[in-house]
C-alpha cells in the first residue's frame, strides 16, 4: 500500500451553465457647470445556472515519478458568481486532513425586460427629475457544507447583493464543520436622480433586493463574520464584524431587505424642498391619498 | 465613443446632459443628449430599451413653455454593420409660445427620428436634423426670425439617409433648407426663403448611390427666394434652377435636383408675380436669366454630363 495516499474525490457535477445571452444598458446624467454626474451600467442576462458536487478525501502527499518526487498535500477551491450584481465569492485552501464537502449552486438571470428612463422638468422650474427602471431579476440559492481536520484551512466566502454583503471567513482552523445556505433575490433596479442645469442635487439607486445568510459552525482557529447593508444612497445604514479565536460554535442567520416602495409625496414637485422642506407645514409632507387630493383636510 | 464625442461637442456655459445606450450581442443603441433651457421651458422624455429580438430604444419627447432653449441630440446604432448617426438641434431666442413634441425608434442598423416644433413671436428659431450612415447624409433646416415658424421635420436611416420638412412661416425672415451629400461627394441643395412674408414648404433629400432633392414651396412676402441644385465636384457637374423676386414677390415653386456619377440635374416649374422677378438656370459652362415684371409662369432646366450641359428658361 503506497504509503502517501492522495486525495480521493467523489464529483458530482449535475449542471452547469446551460445559455446566457448577455445585455446591457449605460445611464447617464452629466452637469457641465460643476461637472458634478451620475452614472449606472449593469449588465445582465437569460442565464441558468445549476450545480451540484460533492468531495470526500484525504489530503495528503502522493509520489508522481518512480524516482519518489512527493506532490506537497493541498486542497483549494474558489468560486466567482456575478449576476446583475447578485454575487457570490468562494475561497477555500487547505493543507494535510481529511476534508469534505457538499455544495448546490441554483442560478436564474433574466434580462428580457426592457430598461425605461424618462426625464421632467415642469415650466417654471429649473428642476429635473429623472428616472430610470430596470427589471432584471436574479435569483441565486447556493449551499455548502465543508468538513475538515487537519494541519489548517482557511475558508472564506462573501455574499453581495447590489451594495449589501453578508459572508464569513475560517482562517487558521485546525478543525472546521460548517454549513452555510445563501438565498439571494433581486427584483427590479429603479433610480431616480433630482438635478438642476447646474447640479445634480441627490441620486438614489434602489435596487429592490433580498438577501438571507444562515451558517452553522464549529471552528477551531479564527472566525470572522461581517455584514453590511447600504442605503439608496450606497450609504452604510448597517454594519457588524465579528472575530472569535479559539474553539466556537457559531449560529447566525442574517436577513437583509431593501424594498422600493415609489411613494410620492405632495412636496416632491416644489422647488424650495429639494434642499428641506422643514419649513413646511406639515400636512403638505404626507404622502398622497385619496382623501388629501380630493379633500380639504389633510 | 459616439457618445463621449457628441457629448463634448454639446456643451455649453450650463447645461445638463443625458446618456441612455443600450447593448445586446455586440450591437448599441443609444441617444445622448444636452439641455440649456430656461426654467419657463418644460421638458418631458420617455425611453425605453428593448432586448427582445435584438436591442433597440424606441423614445418621445416634448417641450412647452417660452423662453429660450438650446437643445442637442444625437441618436446612434452601430455593431450591426451599417452604423449611424442622426443629430438633431432646436434654438430658441426669445419665443413668447412654444411647443414641441418628438419621436425616435432606433435599432442598430437603422434610425427614424421626427420632431414638431412651433413657435410663436420668436427673436429667432432654427430646427435641423441631420443623419449619416456609411458616408451618406442628408439633413434639414428651418430657420425663423422675427417670426412665427410651425415645422415637421424627420430623418431616416437604413440603406440610405432620407430627410423631409414641412414648414410653415410668418414673420420678417423664414427659410427652409434641406441637403443630401452622398458617399462620392455628390450633394444637392433645395432652399426656399421669404422676407416680410409668408413661407410655406415641403422638402425632402435623400443620399445613397445618388442624391436627390425636391420641394414646393408656396412664398408670399416683399422678396422671395428658392432653388434646387445639384453638383458633382469631382466631375464638375453641375446643374442650378432657381426663381427670385424682389417686391410684392409671390410665387408657387415645385423644383427637384438630382446627382449622381453620370450628371447633374435640375428642374423647376413656377407661377410668380412680383415687381421683379429674376430667374435663372446655370449649367456648369453656360447661364441663362430672364428679368421680368408682374405675372410670369415659366419653367427652368438646366443639367451636365459627360457629353452635355445646357440650360433653358421656358415662360408658359
Amino acid at each position: 500500500m503506497d504509503a502517501y495516499r492522495t486525495l480521493t474525490t467523489a464529483l458530482l457535477l449535475a449542471g452547469l451553465i446551460s445559455s446566457a445571452s448577455a445585455a446591457s444598458y449605460t445611464f447617464g446624467v452629466y452637469n457641465v457647470t460643476d461637472g458634478s454626474s451620475f452614472w449606472i451600467s449593469r449588465q445582465s442576462a437569460n442565464m441558468t445556472l445549476d450545480l451540484s458536487g460533492s468531495v470526500e478525501g484525504e489530503i495528503a502527499p502522493i509520489a508522481v515519478t518512480p524516482a519518489g518526487r512527493v506532490l506537497s498535500p493541498y486542497y483549494s477551491a474558489s468560486s466567482d458568481l456575478d449576476a446583475n450584481d447578485v454575487r457570490l465569492r468562494e475561497r477555500t485552501a487547505a493543507l494535510e486532513g481529511t476534508y469534505s464537502s457538499e455544495e448546490a449552486i441554483y442560478l436564474r438571470a433574466w434580462a428580457n425586460s426592457a430598461v425605461n428612463r424618462t426625464y421632467f422638468k415642469p415650466a417654471g422650474s429649473g428642476v429635473w427629475t429623472i428616472t430610470l427602471e430596470e427589471n432584471w431579476p436574479v435569483r441565486l440559492n447556493a449551499s455548502r457544507t465543508v468538513d475538515y481536520a487537519g494541519k489548517m484551512i482557511n475558508d472564506r466566502d462573501s455574499a453581495g447583493n447590489n451594495g449589501d454583503s453578508v459572508g464569513a471567513s475560517f482562517l487558521y482552523n485546525t478543525e472546521l464543520s460548517k454549513e452555510r445556505n445563501v438565498a439571494m433575490r433581486l427584483e427590479r433596479l429603479n433610480a431616480t436622480v433630482i438635478a438642476t442645469n447646474d447640479t445634480i442635487i441627490s441620486a438614489d439607486v434602489f435596487a429592490t433586493r433580498s438577501t438571507v445568510y444562515d451558517i452553522d459552525s464549529h471552528s477551531t482557529g479564527i472566525a470572522d463574520l461581517r455584514y453590511r447593508q447600504v442605503d439608496s444612497r450606497n450609504n452604510i445604514i448597517n454594519i457588524g464584524e465579528e472575530r472569535y479565536s479559539g474553539t466556537y460554535d457559531i449560529t447566525r442567520r442574517v436577513k437583509m431587505e431593501l424594498v422600493e416602495t415609489n411613494v410620492t409625496k405632495k412636496t416632491d414637485w416644489l422647488n424650495c424642498c429639494i434642499e428641506g422642506c422643514s419649513g413646511l407645514d406639515p400636512c403638505d409632507t404626507m404622502p398622497w391619498g385619496g382623501a388629501g387630493v380630493f379633500g380639504c383636510a389633510c | 465613443m459616439i457618445s463621449i464625442t457628441c457629448l463634448l461637442l454639446f456643451q455649453g456655459a450650463s447645461a445638463i446632459n443625458f446618456h441612455f445606450s443600450a447593448n445586446s450581442g455586440g450591437e448599441t443603441v443609444g441617444i445622448v443628449e444636452s439641455y440649456d433651457v430656461d426654467d419657463s421651458i418644460g421638458i418631458g422624455s420617455r425611453a425605453s430599451a428593448s432586448f427582445n429580438g435584438g436591442v433597440s430604444i424606441a423614445e418621445k419627447n416634448r417641450l412647452w413653455g417660452s423662453g429660450n432653449a438650446d437643445i442637442n441630440q444625437a441618436f446612434y446604432g452601430s455593431g450591426g454593420g451599417a452604423d449611424y448617426t442622426i443629430y438633431r438641434a432646436l434654438e430658441a431666442l426669445e419665443a413668447s409660445k412654444i411647443k414641441g413634441s418628438g419621436s425616435s425608434a432606433l435599432t442598430p442598423t437603422a434610425g427614424k427620428v421626427s420632431s414638431s416644433i412651433s413657435s410663436r413671436d420668436c427673436l429667432e428659431t432654427d430646427a435641423w436634423i441631420w443623419g449619416t450612415q456609411g458616408g451618406d447624409a442628408a439633413g434639414v433646416e428651418s430657420y425663423a426670425a422675427l417670426a412665427d415658424i410651425s415645422t415637421s421635420q424627420a430623418v431616416a436611416t437604413g440603406g440610405s439617409v432620407a430627410a423631409s420638412q414641412k414648414v410653415e412661416a410668418q414673420g420678417v425672415y423664414a427659410l427652409a433648407y434641406g441637403e443630401g451629400v452622398d458617399s462620392e461627394g455628390s450633394d444637392v441643395d433645395i432652399y426656399a426663403r421669404v422676407s416680410d412674408g409668408t413661407l410655406d414648404a415641403s422638402q425632402g433629400v435623400k443620399a445613397g448611390n445618388s442624391a436627390t432633392g425636391r420641394q414646393s414651396a408656396v412664398v408670399d412676402g416683399y422678396y422671395a427666394y428658392a432653388y434646387c441644385t445639384a453638383n458633382n465636384p469631382d466631375k464638375n457637374y453641375y446643374a442650378y434652377v432657381d426663381n427670385y423676386i424682389q417686391g410684392n414677390a409671390y410665387f408657387e415653386f415645385l423644383g427637384e435636383a438630382a446627382v449622381n456619377a453620370g450628371e447633374a440635374r435640375a428642374h423647376q416649374i413656377s407661377y410668380a408675380e412680383g415687381d421683379l422677378i429674376w430667374p435663372w438656370a446655370e449649367s456648369t459652362y453656360e447661364l441663362e436669366e430672364k428679368l421680368w415684371a408682374g405675372t410670369r409662369s415659366f419653367e427652368s432646366w438646366a443639367w451636365t454630363n459627360a457629353n452635355d450641359y445646357d440650360q433653358d428658361i421656358v415662360e408658359l
